[in-house]
């Protein structure tokens, strides 16, 4: 019934409206600028209608609930570009740095060293025979060597640094999600459909759920209050309602992955570091013992979509064997081997089978982790078609961090060995047919093998050079201790002494063993060779009391330079490349000059120093597992090289501006709709002032109308 | 749209700070100079700036390869230069000493300068650039020359007799084999007597001789004239000095060559004998072939070595149809056998009799890795550097491979699929040939020749062969694959003696030519005051002179061609640097239109972004 008290009960309810309204608006103001807030308002409800006379009277307002605007939908649609646009930030960030590192365009970086490097060798075909020339050679060369390092030793480090980013990365992203679960818990417990919104703990878990997709790309599912699954892109669950599943980021690990009726009981191993992931599939049953019938099996460095083909373009098939011979993939720095259980240099006892499949992580890596039993890889991964694997994770810092480490400074570090190692190769090659101002008593080699008795052509010799060699033979020329030049003693070597005439090497049949049996077999009384610790040292017949010297030449094979023989450079890569420790004791065993038609090596001679120098811009054959073998000089490799790098930065710059304004855009968007504008809170506020006002005039109102009523005299 | 508070100011900073790093952008522009400062700037131009600075780098290379080139060539035009002044004062006392006028005094004065003008010669010839004999081949280190004596007879009949010469004397020396006119004595068969003068016959030796038992030396008071058997003297009186009658040896000076030079020979074995257990390599210089006879000798017992050889392919033999000269020296395995143009050492097992070989002149030596045992090769061409040669496999006339061992000259193997490399194995590039008995491989510059070595005949895949020269000439590069000879090799400029054998340089094609040669005849002529030989002396140094300036203008053409070369460089040079300056080098005038554009915009937003800051509801409530 209508009455003073109602109109009293109107007044009361309008004061309490828009008080709580101005405190919403403080709220608002107070919250202007925390980006996390979403602005609120509260929600006014009608009071109930009561049916009376003159009809249905209201019965004022009613502050039903306070909200916060926020759109879900663009909200999602952020986070998405959110983590595009971390990824691309981390690797524009860290690529703009190592564009620093290879310092192509100024004076003073690789390019220049490099260049002085080949002019050095011209010096030296011009005064073959000059010391200081040759001191200065070996000065600039230990130069290029220097800044080679600091190079290798810097795209280390980034790569470490980013193992440290990532653990850092993955250590809050573990913190997220337990706190997103607990704020699931939380919105439980708080929210009442319709009375009571939990807006700070919403607030709160938006917040979180932004940081968590600018580190990992995420899909965010809302069944309503705290029902919220966060997944990776991939799939991988992240939160359900109040549980989550943490990420782990660990060391090197070999996965197997065996087909139903395998009877392998035994292990993989490996050793050697990459930045690679090699899957290696059983191609041929049989035991992993290296012997022949022994299992075989093919790898792939991007999860089996391409297998490792050698330079014919033949997909390699590796011979399964145990640790004393066990396989180095070409090109990589790795080793795998089959072993028992629990020793690893222990053989296999079980056979292999056709489809058992193995994953070798030689490297940290992401790992979900639905159990403790259960180590899901989810390390980014890159395919050597260029896309990328989706069923790992794609986005975020963290993706950015990865991808940075592996398939940019990886491929970089991989280019700038192979140019490394290319380098040590052909300088060797044309070295190690030369020969300098003094003659060998005694020469050690700088290349070991892991076996000594399998064919150094083969996977299993452990020789670096190995898969260089070729069918031939090199010549010794043998000298007596005054200089005399032999005839009849020196010339090639031969490899059965049973057979007439001259067996040459084959690199699938002879061993490091072979080797020298066949230099003590060819030179018997003037020359020995050994194999100390597993590298071939050749040296004076010490059984009689001349002192023998001896070359080299013509090496058709490679021999000489795979086994570090009368070479230059030492070392495989960029970080161990080094100088011949030989040639760096004796200046004279620069090879400048060559052993010549007369068996006389003369000081003026300059035809290897020559062939070197024309290195420059002879065309060298480049290797590397993901641009397969490309023919240029060693020169324009290393400028494509700085050009590439070049080219990545500016892409991941694009990239990163295209993401960067797309995510400002979108949060421009939520902003719109959940962000607080002054103006429109200082008109609310005096909005509610007003209502504030006339409600407590409306009291005052009522008040005067029962002091008139209570005025009446009876 | 709702404007937020924190959108706006977002925004005002998002504007200013683009603004701000693109004043930066240009200010960097400005003081670097350079448009492309990173390679993420323009990837593109940033290769294309690397490559032109290798390029750069590169020219600047070749040009002091030139300029050093220049400093050798120049050095040897000018030494040449004086050689042939050197010879024009010669020929003058050839001129001078060549009339009959002239009497002995006379002569024996104009010997003097003559013999200082022979030592200066030498020293010409051992000149050094930074220290290097500019004319000794590759062993640049050690004098091209050294002094050293020669023999000689008036019919030159002498020379496969010498063994060798030891000693120095610093005036020429005549021998005469002394006995009653019209006899006639052999080395080895009989005792010869034998006086010498060394001041042109004015005064002699006591009488000595040369026992028929050997050793077979003649004692030159200080030179050693070292004869093999077989030598057959005329003798004359004492009281005869006329040395048109008797057998006379001269013994003058010469210049022994102690660089290295680059006439090529090669062996290659006939099928008589055992060939197949013996291989031969050679020292020295062979200017035409020479076939050699090993006529007894067992490399195995070891028995001495006997041998003779022939000039003319084995019609005549040296010393003679039945009588042979012994090796120098034989021990097991081996076999030293001397020639007039050097050595040869035969090496292998067994008895050598009857195994007959020729030294083939212009022909390089191969060295093999033969599975079957090494056959004949070798290689002819203008070959500088070592090639590798390789059998890959035959074909039969089926076109099959044949990858086992087939004979030279198999009609069921009609070709030969090989492989050569020029760069030390790095790159292969292949061929096709006939198989015939004497297979001809074209390698680069030449060619390989392989046949049967007695019952050696067969090849197989993967057999290898070692085109190895003897190198002397001292190239550089003076632009990408274009090189050019610096040093000199003085025998084919001086001649002189070669260390190996007593023959002299161009003995066979124009003796004349050979300076030194030529020059001590004339000293000795002068010594020994011996007017004809002065006569045909003023001839060979004419002829010496002429060579001498054809040499001269060989080294001036490529004199030239290092100037040309330097012209095209430094243009290259110019035209490269001027790319370079036109893809990084800024355009100041367009980045200083840039910059106060860019600053107006800065100073627009700053301006806007006041006025927009300045405005709120909060101030007028």
């Amino acid at each position: 019934m209508a009455g003073i008290s109602s109109l009293l009960n109107i007044g009361r309810g309008a004061l309490f409206a828009s008080q709580s309204a101005i405190e919403v608006v403080g709220n608002n103001i107070a919250n202007a600028n925390n980006p996390d807030y979403r602005r609120q308002e509260v929600r006014l409800e009608e009071g109930i209608g009561i049916d009376s006379f003159p009809g249905q009277l209201g019965s004022g307002v009613k502050a039903a609930e306070v909200f916060r605007h926020f759109d879900q939908f663009i909200e999602e649609e952020y986070n998405f570009t959110a983590s595009n646009r971390e990824m691309w930030d981390k690797l524009h960030t860290y690529l703009s740095g190592v564009e620093g590192l290879l310092n192509g365009m100024e004076d003073g970086g690789l390019r220049e060293v490099l260049s002085q490097f080949w002019q050095d060798w011209q010096d030296l075909a011009m005064r073959p025979e000059d010391t200081s020339t040759r001191t200065a050679l070996i000065g600039r060369t230990q130069n290029l060597l220097h800044v080679m390092g600091l190079i290798d030793g810097d795209l280390d480090n980034v790569q470490k640094q980013m193992d440290d980013y990532i653990s850092q990365d993955v250590d809050r992203v573990n913190e997220i999600l337990q706190q997103i679960a607990e704020l699931n818990r939380q919105i439980n417990m708080h929210e009442e459909a319709g009375k009571n919104n939990a807006n700070e703990q919403r607030d709160k878990r938006a917040a979180l759920v932004r940081e968590l997709a600018e580190k990992i790309d995420i899909n965010y599912i809302d069944n309503g209050v705290g029902n919220v699954t966060i997944t990776t892109r991939a799939g991988h669950t992240l939160v359900d309602g109040t549980t989550y599943f943490g990420l782990k980021f660990e060391g090197p690990k070999a996965i197997a992955n065996l087909t139903a009726d395998s009877a392998f009981t035994d292990s993989i191993y490996f050793e050697g570091t990459s930045d690679y992931e090699y899957t290696i599939e059983v191609v041929t049953d049989g035991p992993a013992d290296g012997l022949a019938g022994a299992a075989t099996f093919k790898v792939s460095i991007d999860g089996g979509q391409t297998w490792l083909r050698d330079e014919d373009g033949n997909v390699m098939i590796f011979t399964a064997s145990d640790y004393d011979n066990r396989v180095s993939i070409p090109g990589h720095d790795i080793a795998i081997w089959f072993g028992d259980k629990s020793n690893s240099q222990d053989p296999a006892s079980s056979n292999l089978s056709v489809g058992d499949s193995f994953t070798i992580i030689p490297k940290k890596g992401l790992y979900w982790y639905k159990n403790s039993s259960t180590a899901m890889n989810i390390t980014p991964q890159t395919f050597s078609n260029g896309a990328v694997n989706e069923r790992r994770l794609v986005g975020g810092s963290i993706a950015g961090y990865f991808n940075f480490r592996d398939h940019y400074v990886g491929r970089y570090r991989e280019k700038f060995d192979a140019l490394a190692k290319s380098l040590v190769w052909e300088v060797n090659r044309l070295h190690s047919q030369g020969a300098g101002l003094t003659k060998f008593s005694s020469v050690t080699g700088t290349y070991g093998v892991t076996s000594t008795v399998n064919p150094l052509g083969d996977f299993s010799s452990g020789l670096t050079f190995g898969d260089k060699l070729q069918a031939g033979n090199f010549n010794i020329y043998i000298y007596d201790e005054n200089g005399q030049f032999l005839p009849g003693v020196s010339g090639p070597l031969d490899f059965d002494a049973t057979t007439s005439g001259i067996q040459n090497f084959d690199p699938n049949v002879h061993s490091l063993e072979n080797v020298r049996d066949a230099i003590n077999n060819t030179f018997s009384g003037y020359l020995t060779a050994e194999i100390v610790n597993n590298k071939l040292v050749i040296k004076d017949n010490s059984s009689d009391s001349t002192n023998y010297q001896f070359a080299f030449g013509n090496d058709s094979s490679g021999l000489l330079a795979a086994l570090g023989i009368n070479t230059f450079f030492d070392g495989t890569d960029a970080g161990s490349i080094s100088l011949n420790a030989q040639v760096r004791n004796n200046l004279n065993f620069i090879n400048a000059g060559h052993v010549n038609g007369d068996g006389a090596i003369n000081p003026g001679d300059n035809q290897v120093a020559r062939a070197i120098a024309e290195l420059q811009y002879s065309d060298v054959s480049i290797t590397t597992s993901f641009e397969g073998t490309t023919t240029q000089t060693i020169q324009e490799y290393y400028n494509s090289l700085v050009s590439n790098v070049g080219a990545d930065t500016e892409m991941s710059e694009f990239n990163f501006q295209y993401n960067k304004t797309l995510a400002d855009d979108l949060n421009d968007r939520q902003q719109a709709v959940s962000g607080v504008n002054m103006d429109e809170e200082m008109s609310n506020l005096i909005k509610f002032q007003h209502a504030y006002e006339a409600a407590a005039k409306l009291i005052s109102t009522a008040d005067r109308l029962m002091q008139t009523l209570l005025a009446l005299k009876p | 749209m709702r404007v937020t508070q924190s959108s706006l100011y977002g925004s005002i900073i998002n504007q200013l700070g683009s603004s701000t790093s693109k004043l930066m952008e240009l200010n960097k522009q400005m003081a670097s100079q350079k448009k492309i400062d990173r390679p993420s700037d323009d990837p593109v131009g940033a290769s294309r700036i690397l490559y032109l600075r290798d390029s750069l780098g590169a020219l600047d290379q070749y040009r002091e390869n030139v300029d050093t080139a220049k400093g050798w060539l120049t050095l040897a035009d000018e030494t040449l230069l004086q050689v042939n002044n050197v010879l024009t004062r010669f020929k003058e006392l050839a001129e001078q000493a060549a009339t009959g006028t002239m009497t002995d005094k006379d002569r024996e004065i104009v010997s003097y300068e003559a013999r200082q003008l022979f030592d200066q010669m030498i020293n010409l010839a051992n000149t050094t650039y930074e220290g290097k004999s500019i004319f000794a081949g590759h062993r640049v280190e050690s004098n091209a020359y050294e002094k050293g004596m020669m023999v000689y007879d008036r019919e030159g009949n002498v020379e496969p007799y010498l063994q060798e010469i030891s000693g120095y004397s610093d005036h020429s020396i005549l021998v005469q084999f002394v006995g009653s006119s019209n006899t006639q004595a052999t080395v080895g068969t009989d005792n010869i007597d034998y006086r010498f003068s060394r001041d042109g016959g004015k005064t002699w030796s006591s009488v000595k001789t040369i026992s028929a038992a050997g050793p077979y030396d003649l004692d030159l008071g200080g030179v050693t004239v070292k004869l093999r058997e077989g030598y057959q003297v005329d003798l004359s009186p004492e009281t005869n000095l006329d040395t048109s009658k008797g057998t006379w040896l001269f013994v003058t000076s010469t210049a022994i060559y102690k660089g290295d030079e680059e006439t090529q020979a090669a062996v290659k074995f006939d099928s008589t004998g055992s060939p197949e257990n013996f291989n031969a390599t050679i020292k020295g210089a062979f200017d035409k072939n020479v076939r050699v006879e090993i006529v007894s000798g067992d490399l195995s017992i070891p028995a001495d070595v006997t041998y003779r050889y022939s000039y003319d392919g084995g019609t005549t033999w040296i010393p003679g149809d039945t009588t042979t000269f012994t090796a120098a020296s034989t021990t097991v395995g081996q076999a030293v056998i001397d020639l007039p143009d050097g050595q040869v050492v035969l090496n292998g097992t067994g008895d050598a009799s009857g195994v007959t070989f020729d030294v083939l002149s212009n022909s390089i030596a191969v060295q093999q890795r033969v599975n079957g045992g090494e056959i004949n090769a070798y290689a002819q061409g203008e070959i500088d550097s070592d090639i590798m040669v390789r059998i890959d496999y035959g074909l039969d006339s089926g076109g099959n491979k044949v990858e086992t061992s087939f004979a030279l000259g198999d009609p069921t193997v009609p070709s030969i699929v090989y492989s050569y490399s020029t760069d030390g194995g790095r790159t292969w590039i292949q061929g096709t040939t006939a198989n015939t008995a004497e297979a001809d491989l074209l390698i680069p510059g030449g060619h390989l020749y392989l046949s049967a070595k007695g019952t050696q005949d067969q090849i197989k895949a993967g057999d290898q062969f070692v085109v190895h020269p003897k190198t002397a000439s001292l190239d550089v590069e003076i632009s990408p694959s274009d090189t050019i000879q610096m040093n000199e090799i003085g025998w084919e400029i001086f001649g002189g003696h070669n260390q190996y054998g007593v023959k002299p340089a161009f003995a066979d094609t124009e003796p004349g030519k050979n300076l030194f040669v030529t020059l001590g005849k004339f000293v000795a002529a002068l010594e020994n005051n011996d007017q004809d030989t002065i006569a045909q002396s003023l001839e060979n140094i004419e002829t010496a002179r002429q060579h001498i300036s054809n040499r001269l203008a060989r080294v001036g053409a490529r004199e030239n061609r290092l100037d040309v070369v330097d012209t095209v460089l430094s243009g290259l040079q110019v035209n490269k640097t001027e790319r370079l300056s036109k893809l990084e080098d800024v355009d100041v005038a367009e980045v200083m239109t840039d910059l106060s554009q860019q600053q107006f915009v800065y100073e627009a937003i700053l301006k806007s972004s006041a006025m927009i800051m300045r405005m709120s509801l909060v101030k007028y409530i």
